[in-house]
């Protein structure tokens, strides 16, 4: 499915970038993914001629941070070339999807037959995950899905998606004719609660145990932490402190807080009315052992793996600070370990994370590390 | 868990449904109902019901649970069924993590609630099927309704134009003959000169008839009220007639009660074609005894009363002679002259200036009609 190791090009050099792509399209390239850092997408002007006049399909964004060689990287582009020619779908406006429902339903039917799907975002989008929930309506249980939240630390609406249309807001959903072998786990264990949420908006949480979100969760964390948190300093205190989603079966799905307003806490992601929520905090030893058991829970999907694409999350780098720096050499090891052979590690630090946790379906995550393990060509058999 | 969010049936189990996958990390979840068109399915992903029908043996184990009673939940590898209803199923399609025990217990004991939002629903779905059908149907009749009135409508238009347009030449035809009639008098040819002149007059009062009735039908008849004199516009109209009874040697009397208001509002033209259609069928029909005219106040309203001594019209007759083309004579025993269209312009005038007629008839004895209108007071104009 690779062809060749990723290239990664340190700095936002545009003719660099272009020499790389030219090499992997004399080489057979079919499709592109291209993944910027931060300060290597500012110029649109030449990326937009650059992803228009490419002539395979292209797909990926600017993220926050680009992981490559063991390091998060602020700046650079990372170019990897696949021997499959991808299926991209453009979503324009994603907050639009509810009222345009049939025609994303009409587009998506192009990618029925793919067995992986990635879902690349702009991050700041509100309705996320309805369009997930479209997505996973048409194509159902059976590829495996990968993806996340496009956009940089600066936290403002831009254009962050590579597209044959050159940077673009909205979303994009890739269909790719093989399967990628997929862990997903976050590590974040329960330390208070549960909190019926008894009032909620979206994303904005308005009321736990029927009082105002943000005073509980205040009280709970000062309680934890010896912490006061306030608009100021929220950001880097909850970062600490995520909110837990229970599931049935006592699992977590992780929503990020991300700032107060009024009485209420705004997460990254929707909270569902009447569900039970706890907060949740994260051992390092904890969160480094769940990037393993992703890796093992991508290993046992059977794949032979050529490289590892890696959805991590922002606020979880921040959080774990310097340990992160470690997790990609850790993981490096693990894989090379159970593989027999090194596996080329890279990916991205994302505003939110998208995938389908077990085999079950499709769920936007938040400080969540997802691993996609990209098998080596023609270990797959071609359904088509 | 929402459940009952929505009376739409889908919208409220897709809410359910896609709540319960991600609660359970369930790959897909159904609810099977065997409504009034056999098997409903509704699913999230939707995906997952062409999916699932690949698999004959799935369908087969589905379908045999949606047709069996059994209580709780029953499993089939990575299917799971449980009951809602003796109509509904839920399946859900597991993926690695299995249901526990608690999950599963409190499943079971949403299904109830569960069962009533599908009856609910389904309660809904019926009322509003009836609903539109009931909206149909009226719109339906509606249009019908509009259809023939336009039709009507189209049909007294023309009417009213080929009336005014025959009117012009009979004129000419009528003032000619009259004519002639002077010419000819004493001559042998007078008679054929009268002939044409009272044949003449005979079709005017037809067109004039015909006329008066496509107007009403149009809603092209516009009333002008003005303030009159009552007592003498009741002499002016019983005038000529009161000459007639005379000549006839019929007894003839005006009366006009004491008390009346001196003046009122009424169109004038109208009151008088009214008056005058009644005093006319009095004596057209009165060949001996008397006729008479009375003006009273009845119940606060005006009355004019035209009564005679002449054959009467018999009860079952008393309904029809105020429709158009009827009067109280058939065939043979038709025995007047005229359209069979006065009574009905009559009635339909007093209905138009916001009064009705009144009849009372004995058969031998006489009949008595009244024309029975608000009286309006002259001021009330000036406002």
């Amino acid at each position: 499915m690779l062809i060749d190791v990723p290239v990664f090009i340190d700095d936002a050099d545009m003719l660099r970038v272009q020499e790389a792509i030219d090499a992997f399209l004399a080489r057979g390239a079919q499709s592109l993914l291209i993944l910027a850092a931060e300060d290597s997408g500012q110029n649109l002007a030449g990326w937009n001629s650059l992803l228009r006049a490419l002539p395979v399909p292209v797909f990926g964004g600017v993220f926050p941070r680009v992981l490559f060689a063991g390091q998060a990287h602020a700046c650079g582009v990372l170019i990897v070339a696949l021997s499959c020619r991808a299926e991209v779908c453009i979503v324009a406006d994603p907050d639009g999807v509810a009222s345009a429902r049939e025609a994303l339903h009409e587009a998506l039917q192009a990618l029925r037959t793919a067995r992986t799907v990635m879902l690349w975002v702009d991050g700041l989008s509100a309705h996320i995950e309805t369009l997930i929930s479209e997505v996973y309506d048409v194509l159902g249980a059976g590829p495996a899905f990968l993806g996340g939240g496009a956009g940089s630390t600066r936290l403002c609406a831009e254009p962050c998606l590579f597209s044959a249309r050159g940077v673009t807001g909205g979303a994009q959903i890739v269909g790719l004719p093989v399967a990628l072998g997929l862990g997903v786990r976050h590590g974040w264990e329960p330390v208070a609660g549960p909190f019926l949420v008894s009032s909620v908006s979206g994303c904005r949480i308005q009321g736990l145990d029927f009082r105002p979100a943000l005073e509980v969760y205040r009280e709970e964390v000062r309680r934890l932490s010896g912490q006061m948190v306030d608009p100021a300093n929220f950001f880097s205190t909850a970062r600490a402190f995520p909110l837990g989603l229970e599931r049935m079966d006592g699992s977590f799905i992780v929503r990020d807080p991300v700032r107060a307003e009024g009485d209420s806490v705004v997460c990254i992601g929707e909270v569902p009315a009447q569900s039970a929520l706890h907060i949740l905090h994260g051992r390092p030893a904890a969160l480094m052992k769940a990037s393993e058991g992703a890796c093992q829970d991508a290993l046992d999907s059977g794949v032979q793996p050529a490289a590892a694409l890696l959805v991590d999350c922002l606020s979880r780098a921040l959080h774990l600070d310097a340990v992160h720096e470690g997790q990609a050499a850790i993981i490096t090891q693990f894989l090379s370990r159970s593989c027999g052979a090194p596996v080329p590690v890279f990916g991205v630090l994302s505003l939110g994370e998208i995938a389908s946790e077990g085999a079950g379906c499709l769920e936007f995550h938040n400080k969540t590390f997802v691993l996609g393990l990209i098998p080596h060509a023609g270990t797959q058999p071609d359904p088509t | 868990m929402q459940i009952g969010t929505s009376l739409d049936a889908a919208q409220m189990l897709r809410t359910f449904l896609l709540a319960l996958t991600r609660r359970l990390q369930l790959r897909a979840a159904q609810v099977w109902w065997l409504g009034d068109a056999g098997v409903e399915r509704h699913a999230y992903p939707s995906r997952s019901i062409s999916l699932w029908q690949e698999d004959p043996e799935r369908e087969a184990w589905c379908e045999a649970a949606l047709g069996s009673q059994y209580a709780g939940s029953v499993a089939h590898g990575s299917l799971r069924a449980l009951r809602i209803s003796a109509f509904a199923v839920l399946f859900l399609e597991e993926a690695g993590v299995v249901c526990s025990p608690g999950a599963l217990a409190v499943l079971e004991a949403l299904m109830p609630r569960l069962a009533f939002a599908c009856q609910a629903c389904l309660d809904h779905r019926r009322s509003r099927a009836l609903l539109d059908l009931t909206r149909l149907q009226n719109s339906e009749l509606q249009e019908a309704r509009e259809r023939a009135e336009a039709a009507w409508r189209s049909k007294s238009e023309f009417l009213a134009a080929i009336s005014h347009e025959m009117r012009t030449p009979l004129n000419s035809v009528l003032g000619f003959s009259e004519l002639l009639r002077l010419e000819l008098a004493g001559n042998e040819m007078e008679e054929y000169a009268n002939s044409i002149y009272s044949s003449g007059r005979h079709l005017l009062a037809m067109f004039n008839d015909l006329l008066d009735l496509a107007k009403l039908d149009a809603r092209r008849l516009v009333l002008h009220p003005e303030d009159i004199d009552l007592r003498q516009l009741c002499e002016d109209v019983w005038a000529p007639y009161g000459a007639e009874a005379q000549r006839k040697q019929i007894e003839g009397e005006l009366r006009i009660e004491a008390g009346l208001p001196q003046r009122i509002v009424v169109d004038p033209v109208r009151l008088r074609q009214i008056i005058n259609n009644l005093l006319g069928n009095a004596l057209k029909f009165t060949h001996r005894g008397r006729v008479s005219l009375s003006v009273s106040r009845a119940d606060g309203m005006l009355a004019f009363a035209v009564s005679d001594s002449g054959p009467g019209i018999p009860a079952e007759a008393h309904g029809r002679i105020f429709e158009r083309f009827s009067q109280a004579g058939h065939g043979s025993a038709r025995n007047a002259e005229g359209t069979g269209l006065g009574l009905a312009i009559a009635r339909e005038l007093a209905e138009e200036m916001g009064g009705f007629i009144l009849l009372e008839s004995t058969v031998g004895q006489g009949s008595v009609f009244t024309l029975v209108l608000p009286p309006v007071a002259p001021g009330l104009l000036e406002d």
